[in-house]
């Protein structure tokens, strides 16, 4: 929403993925600013979770680079990206069900006091962090199997805020749940967003998307078919882009609006006709200057 | 470094095939858990129908959870209190050291499978390795003539090697700890058996058992010993990081492993201890029936587990608690040493142990399902 003067905290240039020949992502660029969320929107099989995967140091990059805090970074694992202050809220959570909220937060990271582990310090901090989240526990002492999801999924956020992640990534944080409880998780992100945070939302749900994001980039077929300001633009803009992929594109063969069908997976395998040319660039610096 | 690399990548491999197979079809939330696509093998839908995760939970704990909870320190309260009624002999001191000092090898090696179940994993090599150690003990003891203490350390390093074969398998290999640890279990009884040719070794310096016969304070050494690897267990696993990873390993490994706990070590750590404290058992016994013997132990696996799984232990591992399995075991030891104080038919007994460790899989089926809903 304000225009952002300072440098990208994440700055993706040219980013592309190989899967032996499947093309899951090809010159992918983007800025992330301190205090934004910007939403990846995209059909199924556009590349969204290999993005995410590759900012997170799940999988290493075929082609581009990635820039945290303007350092040419290059993840060989997970721990790398941790390490930059880029944590993800991954789609199955990553919580341990049987243990409680506290052990949850700071599991890996215990706090200690001499051979033991500091059980108060970590219970009066998983209280301090959670206090100020909309979503509300009964008790940072429950074990996580008696939590709804929407409490869940706080409890995975908060993970990160214990870790002092400045850029998060959410993969669908909403999709397992209910209307209510997918409210409170998006007051979650843009509570995230007003600490000054870097929210990276991966979403299939436009409306939730329109609430949330102050940017959106739209991926179509492992491209970035465009960013926008939310502000400055429309829902039926996204969906275009959505369905048809960059404007630019539409007469190339290649752009063919074959995506619409929801058959995931079909499209990237097609025979890589690499004779686009690269409207991509241009769309993506007039978004994200 | 190049451990971590492919831990990190092994952790991540699980996660895919569940999310694409679900990111495919937009109509459908897109979180579903590997379980789902099991239909009829999943476990979760063997006792009757379960609720879709996240509607009416609301953080709090049922009435019948608790009761679950406290069943077997119930279990343990009513059965006292029944034979203490039953027997005028039942509630003596020294009858109750007896109980004691007759649970001493299954309470040892029921605190180390107690960890091995929270850490998701299972130990069937504690018979054989009872035997092995007790072998090993008495022929350093006897043949070689090093002494009483320095036979224990060689007792004790036993289970450490047993414990690294084990995770060499386990982790190295893997393959799935009970099929890993049942095969090497024969194999470790087959070298007790073959290094004593299949004879029971008798002990002719008597320093260990008369250790074990001592009674420091009017309670039994096999007693304090107990004691000890319960107190020395709940520390751990209550207290530690080490304990805290060991439930976390158990409870999520991919998750634990993205949080950056070393699951390998974890692992490792686990499958030593209980091969320690398997060998601690296998000395105990030499030290009460002043010999080694290969074939001690036989099935000591099963009364093993009915005591941990009496503890109302989670098998799908990260839950159970040592002191709940103290109770199990206590409740074993007073089962069999009321019913025979009762002078009850041996033939009933064994019925009676039978019913136990039916109910105890009752149990535990019943707190599973709980906890999976
Ligand atoms: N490990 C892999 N090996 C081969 N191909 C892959 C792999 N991972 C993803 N792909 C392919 O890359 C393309 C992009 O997949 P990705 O999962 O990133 O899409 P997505 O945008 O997250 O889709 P969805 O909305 O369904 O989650 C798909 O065609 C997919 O089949
Ligand atoms: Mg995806």
């Amino acid at each position: 929403m304000t225009e952002t003067t300072t440098a990208p905290l994440l700055s993706a240039q040219g980013v592309g993925k190989l899967f032996g020949h499947v093309r899951a992502l090809r010159d992918v660029s983007f800025d992330l600013h301190a205090g934004e969320v910007l939403a990846v929107l995209g059909d199924n099989g556009a590349g969204k979770s290999t993005l995410i995967k590759a900012l997170s140091g799940v999988y290493d990059l075929t082609e581009g680079r990635l820039r945290v805090r303007g350092e040419d970074v290059s993840f060989g694992k997970p721990a790398d990206a941790t390490a930059r202050g880029i944590a993800t809220v991954y789609q199955d959570l990553a919580l341990v069900d049987t243990r409680d909220v506290a052990a949850n937060l700071f599991l890996g990271r215990e706090f200690r006091r001499g051979p033991f582990v500091d059980r108060r310090r970590m219970y009066r901090e998983a209280e301090r962090i959670l206090d100020g989240f909309t979503i509300k526990l009964p008790s940072v002492r429950v074990p996580i199997y008696l939590l709804s999801g929407g409490q869940r999924q706080a409890v995975a956020i908060a993970r990160v805020l214990v870790g002092g992640a400045d850029i998060v990534i959410m993969d669908e944080p909403t999709a397992a749940l209910g209307v209510q409880e997918s409210e409170r998780v998006l007051r979650l992100v843009r509570d995230l967003r007003d600490a000054g945070k870097a929210v990276i939302l991966i979403s299939h749900n436009l409306q939730q998307v329109w609430q949330t994001a102050d940017r959106i980039m739209v991926m179509h077929l492992g491209r970035v078919a465009g960013i926008r300001r939310r502000a400055d633009s429309t829902v039926e803009e996204i969906v275009k882009l959505i369905v048809y992929g960059d404007p630019d594109t539409e007469r190339d063969p290649d752009g063919a609006p074959d995506a619409g069908t929801g058959e995931a997976g079909a499209a990237p395998d097609r025979p890589d006709g690499g004779t686009a040319h690269d409207p991509v660039k241009d769309t993506d610096r007039r978004a994200a200057s | 470094m190049t451990a971590g690399l492919s831990a990190h990548s092994a952790a991540h491999s699980p996660g895919h095939p569940a999310e694409h197979s679900a990111a495919h079809s937009p109509s459908r939330p897109a979180v579903r858990s590997f379980a789902d696509g099991l239909g009829v093998l999943n476990p979760a839908g063997w006792f009757g129908p379960t609720r879709p995760s996240g509607s009416g939970r609301d953080g709090r704990r049922r009435t019948a959870d608790r009761l679950l909870d406290l069943g077997i320190y119930l279990a343990l309260v009513a059965l006292v209190l029944y034979f203490w009624q039953a027997s005028p002999y039942f509630m003596t001191q020294r009858n109750l050291l007896n109980v004691g000092a007759a649970v001493a090898v299954t309470g040892v090696l029921a605190a180390g499978m107690t960890i091995a179940l929270i850490a998701g994993q299972l130990d069937l090599t504690v018979g054989g390795n009872i035997a092995l150690t007790s072998v090993v003990v008495s022929l350093v003891i006897e043949d070689l003539g090093w002494g009483t203490p320095l036979a224990v350390v060689v007792g004790l390093a036993v289970g450490v090697v047993i414990g690294l074969v084990n995770t060499a398998l386990v982790v190295g290999v893997g393959i799935n700890s009970i099929i890993a640890t049942l095969a090497m279990g024969i194999v470790i009884r087959g070298v007790a058996l073959i290094s004593t040719d299949g004879q029971t070794k008798p002990l002719t310096n008597l320093a260990l058992p008369d250790f074990l016969q001592d009674r420091p304070l009017a309670i039994p050494t096999s007693v304090w010993i107990l004691a000890a690897v319960f107190l020395a267990s709940w520390v751990v696993m209550t207290f530690t990081r080490a304990g805290w990873h060991i439930y976390g390993v158990g409870g999520n490994p991919s998750a634990a492993l993205r949080a950056g706990v070393r699951t390998k070590r974890v692992y490792a750590g686990v499958f030593v201890t209980t091969g320690v404290l398997a060998a601690l058992g296998g000395i105990i016994t030499t030290g009460t029936s002043s010999s080694g013997g290969p074939n001690y132990a036989n099935g000591a696996e099963f009364d093993v587990l009915t005591a941990v799984l009496l503890g109302g232990i989670g098998l799908a591992g990260g839950s159970g608690r040592v002191q709940r399995t103290l109770a199990g075991v206590l409740v074993i030891g007073v089962l069999n040493n009321g019913l025979t104080l009762m002078s009850v038919n041996s033939y009933y007994q064994q019925l009676a142990r039978g019913a136990v460790f039916v109910l105890a899989v009752v149990l535990g089926a019943v707190g599973e399902r709980r906890r999976a809903r």
